[in-house]
């Protein structure tokens, strides 16, 4: 049998852990089966399983909260930090851990929290100055040489910073500037070191942030000296201030956002494969292009050996060679020509030889004498004497005769 | 001379290939345009290749004066 909770014969008695939260846990349930609890919520988280943890807090104290899955899913806003509400819940004791914990049966927006309030009102004043215009906000870098950086010296967020840009940009140089970033004094010295780099030669980005945090620890960024030192940096600054979810005044003021520092490193510098594959990229191009143009200028040597220009001599050559074909034959006919005349004089004498050969001229009546015994031609009648045999011949056939008398 | 920025060498790169691709450049001044893109290309990539990250720390002392100093080696890749 237990002692009930309260009763002084327990005194002396010493409990096992689990023991003694037991009775904590009856104690406290018991005492706030249903209890309204306002305050400020801070470090919201939504769990994988659906079901959410936060904490209450006002200016001296923090109750953790747990809203289970199904309570959570008929939430009709979206709780952020720094929201102020009011939960319906009651107290309950996690016994494994040993703390206590309001599980929160329902919330509603109770006006907002002091933190948060000053946050809208100096983002709005600061919305009026026209600080977070986009035409004020300076192009990055594309390959920044140097890059200064304001952040808590040690912690993650340095870390993340070089290990990603000494990954993706080595060609970078880094100046820590190392400054709290929250407490007491962060802000003017956030503030101090962004001017600091801006009067260090050579420095062509900064990168101001730190990791995440609660509401409270991220403060120093939305205050305004560092929002006008944001806003009065000539070299660009980039902002990278807690997880995804947390928005600063930094943010908005500075060039270039991101959410967390290794998103800020990642923004900062190019990664150097890539920009070795856009250098390729422009060889290729160089190559094509040269290469085109190469191609182009050869197109038009060829067709300029084609054109007439050049091929005028070899005409010339041509023509002459067709000249002198041409003479060649013109030579030739009048050669021939030539060889014609003569055929045809040649052609017309043998007709003229014909015509004076001695069977014609028989035919015409007359008669070739010869005579005897020599059968020599006779042309003149002296050749002849008195009782000499002649032989005359004809046209057709012949006859033996014997001179008579011979008249010279 | 200072150093040539990685920066403006790109610059100079991507303008020389635009040129050339252009037409507008004639065969002798392209010759010698992608000679000088060739040699900013291995400059480049010896740039990229070799480069190591290089980390400083700038401090104030007591009297409010800034001063480098070398930082401890960090962050292995």
């Amino acid at each position: 049998m237990k002692q009930p909770p309260g009763s002084n014969e327990g005194s002396s008695r010493v409990y096992r852990v689990s023991e003694i939260t037991r009775q904590v846990r009856l104690l406290l349930e018991d005492s706030f089966p249903e209890v309204w609890v306002e305050g400020e919520v801070s470090n919201y988280k939504e769990h994988s399983s659906g079901h959410v943890y936060f904490s209450l807090k006002d200016e001296a104290s923090e109750l953790r909260c747990v809203m289970f899955r199904g309570d959570a899913a008929l939430l009709r806003f979206s709780p952020s930090d720094g929201m102020k509400v009011r939960a319906l819940g009651r107290i309950t004791v996690y016994e494994k851990r040993g703390y206590y914990q309001l599980q929160v049966f329902s919330l509603s927006v109770a006006g907002k929290g002091d933190l948060a309030l000053a946050f809208e009102v100096l983002k709005e004043k600061l919305r009026n100055e026209g600080l977070f215009l986009q035409e004020h906000k300076k192009p990055l870098p594309q390959f920044p040489a140097k890059i200064g950086v304001v952040t808590a010296s040690t912690g993650a967020a340095v870390k993340d910073i070089l290990k990603i840009i000494g990954r993706r940009w080595p060609l970078a140089s880094v100046l820590l500037r190392p400054s709290r970033v929250q407490g007491e004094g962060a802000a003017a010295e956030i503030a101090e070191s962004i001017g600091d780099l801006n009067r260090w030669p050579g420095v062509e980005l900064i990168i101001v942030g730190r990791g995440g945090g609660s509401l409270e620890d991220l403060w120093a960024f939305n205050e305004e000296i560092v929002a006008r030192a944001i806003y009065d940096s000539a070299t660009p600054v980039v902002s990278a201030v807690g997880h995804e979810v947390d928005y600063t005044i930094a943010d908005f003021v500075a060039d270039a956002r991101a959410p967390t520092p290794s998103a800020a490193a990642l923004v900062a510098v190019p990664d150097r494969d890539e920009i070795a594959f856009r250098l390729e990229g422009l060889v290729t191009r160089a190559l094509r292009a040269g290469g085109e143009m190469v191609r182009g200028f050869a197109g038009r040597v060829d067709a300029l050996s084609r054109s007439y220009g050049l091929r005028r001599p070899r005409d010339l050559i041509i023509q002459r060679w067709q000249d002198l074909d041409e003479m060649h034959r013109r030579t030739n006919s009048a050669v021939r020509h030539r060889l014609e005349i003569a055929a045809g004089a040649i052609s017309s004498l043998d007709a003229r030889v014909e015509s004076a050969a001695p069977a014609s001229v028989l035919s015409r009546g007359y008669c070739i004498c010869r005579r005897q015994p020599g059968r020599e031609l006779v042309s003149r009648s002296s050749e002849l004497k008195k009782r000499m045999s002649v032989s005359l011949q004809f046209a057709e056939g012949s006859a033996e005769c014997e001179v008579l008398e011979v008249e010279v | 001379m200072a150093r040539p920025r990685f920066e403006d060498q790109m610059r100079r790169l991507e303008e020389i290939v635009e040129r050339i691709e252009s037409g507008e450049v004639g065969l002798d001044d392209s010759i010698n345009l992608c000679e000088e893109a060739s040699g900013l290309v291995k400059a480049l990539k010896k740039k990229l290749s070799e480069a190591e990250l290089k980390v400083q720390e700038l401090s104030k002392d007591s009297e409010g004066e800034l001063k480098l100093k070398n930082a401890e080696e960090e962050t292995e890749c």
